[in-house]
């Protein structure tokens, strides 16, 4: 599992040395909450585009948490659009059978129960399911992803509460 | 941990895993260097000129200047979203969307668009393209629906892969100046919208810089327009153009707090009957060593007055102040503010540093309307959409800090 890292920072203060150092985890943090690479890939390129146009890092002591931020800011954006668009037909719900791997080992390591489980999560209403990728893909505290989410603690607590009862429901088990 | 996070983590780490490194597609390269941080925390070493607007600006008062009563402002203002959607045409009353400018839709990836406006209702759009960029035109009715609307002739500009950065009309819409990067420095398209005829100014930047314009704008007449850049010290050459080579060199470029002393800006007037040059070629405003930081400046319509939007940080290099000052062309002294802010409390509303939000300035085609906005995350705070009304800002939608380009 990635390493929780929110307390040790890259040491990095410009916007395209830290894309270099954490282009593969934030499209893969993208990934988790979209569903799909390649939008996940345009939504990174997207934030990467706009910050180094703009040169907009704060310090080294934020700037991978705003990354981050962009990054999940971009993916609502994704997923709004999306939801507009299943309204007046077309578009298609998050799928994870999408997410084609790159190889027959890759096909191994995505096996069917694991393919349940993010199916279970790509249902959860966004926020929920942002606070289930942080928390338990990159291991961030409570206090972490609220300032990254501009919540609160309580919202975060509920949050990751409510997704993971209904992540249990889904999947047969008890929380 | 139970068993549903004990499956959760795993699933999400098998998900993540399966996305290798090695096949992701390269990010395209930045569009151009900024060092807005670097500039702030070396707010110690104030030019000239700038220093007497920094310390004059904290006794002036408000001028009646923008939205004084004299005129309303306009009905009717076209807004472009940092989503990449569609620009909206919007009600300046309600903020009600009566039309939307139905422009080929490019990639998201490439970058937003940018609008501006000259007189009589009519617009242009910058839509970044696969191979450069394109201008379209298109008129605003009395009812604020789009009519006309239509690709530039001569409007399809090469070069950049990337967003335009400053883009202006000239008030009577006979020509429209965009900047676009060049390789390591931008440069200045002025396209006769008559005509189609292109002229473009370029070069004459030591070769020790890069350069890029934070704006454009004219005066009234259209005789004269007015840019105004930066200068970022290159600490090296120009590498290779490989994708390594010019990330690294976008990042020296912009690392003007480590490359010491040479980084500027610059406001320079041109004469468009030139017919293109060097931007070097017209004359210079003023030189801006270091200091408060101005993201924008733009000339009236007289051209006696310069309007700056000015950002001015604390010891720490955090920004604290935002206010919309004028200047006088002739003295270099500051003649009053329109608006002021802090912006710390509108940053900190959002729990982020004030520095995120990129802002921006938009004049009508009279000069004397100006719009305010945030443009470029979610982290914006919400009073930064807004008209200038008397020393207040009047409110636009929409508030959430989406606002990439806004014009009216």
């Amino acid at each position: 599992m990635a390493v929780a890292d929110g307390h040790k920072q890259p040491g990095l203060h410009d916007v395209a040395g830290l894309f270099r150092e954490r282009h593969a985890e934030l499209v893969r943090l993208a990934a988790l909450v979209v569903g799909d690479r390649p939008t996940a890939e345009d939504v990174v390129q997207d934030v990467f585009a706009r910050l180094c146009a703009r040169n907009l890092l704060p310090g080294r002591e934020h700037s991978l948490a705003y990354v981050r931020a962009a990054v999940l800011n971009g993916c609502r954006s994704v997923l709004r659009r999306r939801s507009l668009a299943r309204r007046v037909g077309g578009a298609r719900d998050l799928d994870w059978s999408d997410a084609a791997p790159d190889s027959a080992e890759d096909e191994v390591i995505l096996a069917e129960d694991r393919r349940q489980v993010l199916a279970a999560l790509a249902s959860l209403p966004v926020r929920r399911r942002e606070v289930l990728v942080l928390r338990y893909w990159l291991g961030l505290s409570e206090a972490e992803i609220a300032s990254m989410m501009a919540i609160s603690k309580g919202t975060v607590k509920s949050n990751a509460a409510r997704g993971l009862a209904a992540l249990a429901r889904k999947l047969g088990e008890e929380a | 941990m139970t068993r549903t996070e004990l499956r959760l983590a795993d699933a999400l780490d098998a998900a993540a895993t399966a996305l290798r490194e090695d096949t992701l597609r390269p990010l395209l390269v930045p569009q151009r260097p900024r060092r807005r941080a670097a500039w702030l925390a070396s707010a110690a070493a104030a030019a000239s000129l700038l220093l007497v607007v920094g310390v004059a600006a904290a006794v002036a008062g408000h001028l009646p200047g923008s939205g004084n009563g004299a005129t309303p402002p306009p009905r009717y203002y076209v807004e472009v979203s940092d989503h990449g959607d569609l620009p909206v045409v919007r009600s300046t009353a309600t903020g009600t969307v009566t039309a939307r400018v139905q422009v080929p839709h490019p990639s998201r990836a490439l970058g937003p668009y940018l609008v501006t406006a000259a007189a009589n209702g009519l617009f242009f759009t910058v839509v970044p393209a696969a191979a450069g960029v394109q201008i379209y035109r298109f008129r605003l009715t009395a009812a604020g629906r789009v009519s006309s609307l239509g690709a530039l002739p001569g409007g399809a500009l090469p070069g950049s892969q990337t967003a335009p950065h400053a883009v202006a009309a000239s008030p009577d819409g006979s020509r429209v100046a965009v900047a676009v990067n060049a390789g390591r420095d931008d440069q200045i398209d002025v396209v006769d919208t008559a005509d189609g005829t292109r002229s473009v100014w370029q070069g004459g930047i030591e070769p020790s810089y890069g350069f890029s314009v934070t704006s454009l704008s004219w005066t009234g007449s259209g005789n004269e327009l007015v840019y105004y850049g930066e200068w970022c010290p290159q600490a090296q050459p120009q590498q290779s153009p490989s994708q390594e080579g010019t990330l690294a060199q976008a990042l020296r470029a912009c690392e003007a707090g480590t490359a010491g002393e040479g980084a500027k800006a610059e406001a320079w007037k041109l004469d468009p009957a030139s017919r293109g040059g060097l931007l070097t070629s017209g004359r210079r405003l003023f030189s801006l060593p270091a200091g408060p930081y101005l993201p924008q400046v733009v000339i009236s319509r007289d051209g006696t007055t310069l309007t700056a939007l000015s950002l001015r940080a604390n010891r720490a290099g955090t920004p604290e102040h935002l206010s919309v000052e004028q200047i006088s062309v002739t003295t270099g002294k500051l003649s009053g503010v329109l608006y002021s802010q802090d912006l710390g409390r509108a940053a900190a509303a959002k729990g982020q540093p004030a520095y995120l939000n990129p802002i921006s300035l938009s004049a009508d085609a009279s000069g004397q309307h100006w719009m305010l906005f945030c443009d470029g995350s979610a982290q914006c705070g919400a009073g930064l959409n807004g008209w200038i009304d008397n020393g207040r800002l009047v409110p636009l939608q929409p508030a959430d800090g989406s606002v990439a380009s806004e014009a009216w």
